[in-house]
């Protein structure tokens, strides 16, 4: 058979075409399937996974004390909610009302009018119901009831500890919808909240999840957990000791702070009044103030316990020696400004040991001033005032006291600074540079966090030196004297058993205009055992009405918390260590 | 009368010849090859559809064992507070005192004879991680 010329030429167009065609297609098909390949199936990935869930929460890490008692834990609650367009009729809302009704704690007719708009989608019965009624509530198996469960933060020990601890508030900027605020939760947040999860899944066409799809599913890294410092026993006693001593002397408020001088650490703290963290909502509605911790917060002028830092300088920089006499008129004037002791009385020739004993202003501005102002504001910034001990607490203040630097210091400042007036401090940084005497001379940064535990990895905090501020010798010189004050001079803050070291302190409180004429703070500040110092407790009553004096306000409520700590701190007795060590205990014999 | 001789294309596509020729082959070869076709597409339907089972059951499983972990959690961290709230001190003070317990106010220390205090004191010292 023959082709005709015009069939073939038809032929060859056809096939022409068709190589066209084809060539078109193994194109784009090298274009998809090489050139834009991962374009391609970056985009279909995106189409067709989806979050399964938004993200899933991780648990936020627990908090314990030194001992391993939990201070702050979670609880999962429940947010019940119902579908009322999901109800037939009356009939059934009613059933359904009557059956929830016991379970929530609600009057059926509540639950009734809640539910009785037959167009909403959802609404909410009850909020943070406990996981056992969740339960039941489960059990009755209706579609409509929804349960949406949530992470509560929970304080078993209530108050105790609550400044230290702070709280969890709910806070809808954040997208877990809550943050830590105050105390450890605030400062430690970011390593308590650990990381939220993913779950992704591949839907179909119509928006569905594919159960046998490639899922993807990131699991939530849970927050770390807190060890503190805090032991909860110490922190029980001084919270107790606290509150007595506020309804005995009629004081507005009062802190204690216990640290531990060789090391920074702080074995209890507290401030009254105080508050109950699972309760931050209803507490906030009555004082917003309440939270603010007044250990590290609030300043306060420390009153006389500043003159074992001045003394403390004097000795270190050798502008005084230990034996050197002074001579007590009653008054001097610095800077133009009289100064007189708080007794208003002239003493004659006294030693330094009595200048601490009688807490003498006269003879604490006659020290600073030969001391010259440069090197009493370089000690007072030494010893850790005017600026952060660096507490890992939320909230922390400097404090503040003026030096020659400022336009307005005058001399007479010099004065009043030396025996703690007109210098604001925390009373975490007052305890702090007591400390730094009591260990011998280094200041240490305080801390509350004694580990971080990441799952079975401890890590535990170093204690960590700040600088030295004085000589051990130095230290060890005044600590002595402070051991007479507390035998001759404070003999409130003494302990049965045991050689305290320590000074009272009073201040006025200062007021818009001046100081307020009665109002005072009153302080103690003691150490034991002064050889080898466990414990340094620092006690602090804000305007007392039954006396106005650190020794007799705040020195015997020292006194009655270091019986109770050294009990339960197992410290003990200078009779024990003698014998046990089979040496003289105390400074004299050494 | 003329005759219609045929295009050898068009013999070869007659209807009958293609019967032939398709029967032919369906009877030698490829009728085993069909089948063995068929059994090969059978054998992956059915071993994807036994990975699609296994898939699914295992996600199901995972997912059932998931919200199992969840629960036990939950229920884990809720005991944790109990204990907790049961071991607080107001409580244990308050069952303290109705069992006639008293507050210690001083500890009493027992002297061993020949027990050295200062090893004791290096291992105390080294179990509170003090020493380096």
């Amino acid at each position: 058979m023959t082709v005709s010329p015009s069939t073939r030429s038809r032929i060859t167009v056809v096939m022409v075409l068709l190589s066209a065609a084809i060539l078109v297609l193994v194109g784009q098909l090298v274009r998809w399937q090489v050139v834009e390949r991962d374009d391609l199936l970056a985009r279909a990935e995106e189409e067709h996974r989806v979050q399964v869930a938004a993200t899933i929460p991780a648990v936020r890490g627990l908090i314990y004390d030194r001992d391993g008692s939990l201070l702050g834990g979670n609880l999962t609650t429940y947010d019940i909610g119902v579908s009322p367009d999901m109800l037939r009729d009356d009939e059934h809302r009613q059933q359904l009302a009557e059956e929830l009704a016991p379970l929530l704690g609600q009057e059926p007719e509540t639950i009734l009018e809640k539910i009785s708009d037959a167009s909403l989608k959802h609404v909410y019965l009850a909020f943070q119901v406990p996981q056992e009624t969740a339960h039941q509530i489960s059990a009755l198996d209706r579609r409509m009831i929804t349960q949406e469960a949530r992470n509560q933060r929970v304080y078993p020990q209530r108050a105790l500890a609550s400044h230290i601890l702070g709280f969890v508030f709910s806070d809808k900027a954040d997208r877990r919808g809550y943050s830590g605020a105050y105390g450890v939760e605030g400062f430690y947040d970011s390593v308590l909240r650990g990381t939220p999860g993913v779950g992704m899944a591949e839907r179909d066409p119509f928006g569905a999840v594919i159960p046998i799809s490639d899922a993807h599913y990131t699991p939530p890294s849970n927050g770390k957990n807190l060890i503190l410092t805090i032991r909860r026993a110490a922190q029980r006693v001084i919270e107790r000791e606290l509150q007595s001593a506020l309804a005995e002397y009629q004081a507005e408020a009062g802190t204690v702070v216990v640290l531990e001088p060789r090391t920074g650490a702080i074995v209890a703290m507290a401030s009254q009044p105080s508050y109950d963290p699972n309760r931050y909502a209803e507490e906030a509605a009555v004082n917003p103030d309440i939270f603010i911790d007044p250990a590290i917060s609030l300043v306060y002028e420390p009153g006389s316990v500043v003159k074992i830092v001045t003394v403390a300088a004097a000795l270190d920089s050798g502008t005084i020696t230990p034996d050197r006499m002074l001579f007590d008129a009653g008054a001097i004037e610095v800077g133009g400004s009289p100064i007189r002791n708080w007794d208003n009385q002239a003493h004659g020739w006294v030693d330094i040991t009595t200048v601490l004993g009688l807490s003498l202003n006269v003879e604490s501005a006659q020290i600073a001033v030969e001391l010259g102002a440069e090197r009493f504001y370089t000690y007072v910034r030494r010893f850790g005032f005017g600026s952060t001990t660096g507490v890992d607490l939320y909230g922390e203040v400097s404090g503040s006291f003026k030096t020659p630097d400022d336009p307005n210091w005058s001399e007479s400042d010099l004065g009043r600074n030396s025996f703690g007036q007109a210098i604001d401090a925390t009373p975490l940084q007052v305890a702090s540079a007591i400390s730094a005497i009591a260990n011998g001379g280094l200041l240490m940064r305080p801390y509350v966090v004694h580990a971080i535990a990441d799952g079975a990895t401890l890590l535990p905090t170093a204690p960590k030196p700040v600088r030295r501020v004085v000589t051990a010798q130095t230290a060890h010189t005044v600590t002595r004297m402070l051991e007479a004050v507390v035998e001759h001079h404070t003999t409130l803050a003494q302990v049965p058993g045991y050689r305290v070291a320590g000074k009272s302190g009073t201040s006025q409180v200062y007021v818009p205009g001046g100081y307020h004429p009665t109002a005072t703070i009153a302080s103690f500040v003691g150490y034991l055992p002064p050889d080898d110092p466990a414990i340094l407790i620092l006690v602090v009553i804000k305007r007392p009405k039954a006396s106005p004096w650190g020794g007799q306000v705040a020195a015997p409520v020292f006194s009655r918390i270091a019986k109770q700590l050294v009990v339960l701190l197992d410290i003990p007795p200078d009779d024990v260590r003698r014998q046990a060590f089979s040496q003289p205990v105390g400074w004299n014999s050494q | 009368m003329s005759t219609h001789t045929l295009h050898p294309v068009q013999t070869l596509l007659r209807p009958g010849n293609i019967a032939q020729r398709f029967i032919w082959r369906l009877e030698r070869r490829d009728a085993l090859g069909i089948l063995l076709v068929i059994f090969i597409v059978s054998l992956v339907g059915w071993l994807y559809l036994t990975q699609a089972n296994a898939i699914a059951s295992v996600n199901l499983a995972t997912e059932q064992n998931r919200d199992l972990l969840k629960a036990v959690q939950s229920d884990n961290a809720r005991l944790k507070i109990e204990i907790a709230e049961w071991e607080s001190l107001g409580r244990i003070e308050a069952r303290a005192r109705e069992l006639g317990f008293a507050p210690a106010t001083t500890a009493l220390y027992l002297s061993v004879p020949g027990y050295s205090v200062h090893e004791a004191s290096v291992w105390e010292a080294s179990r509170l991680e003090l020493t380096p």
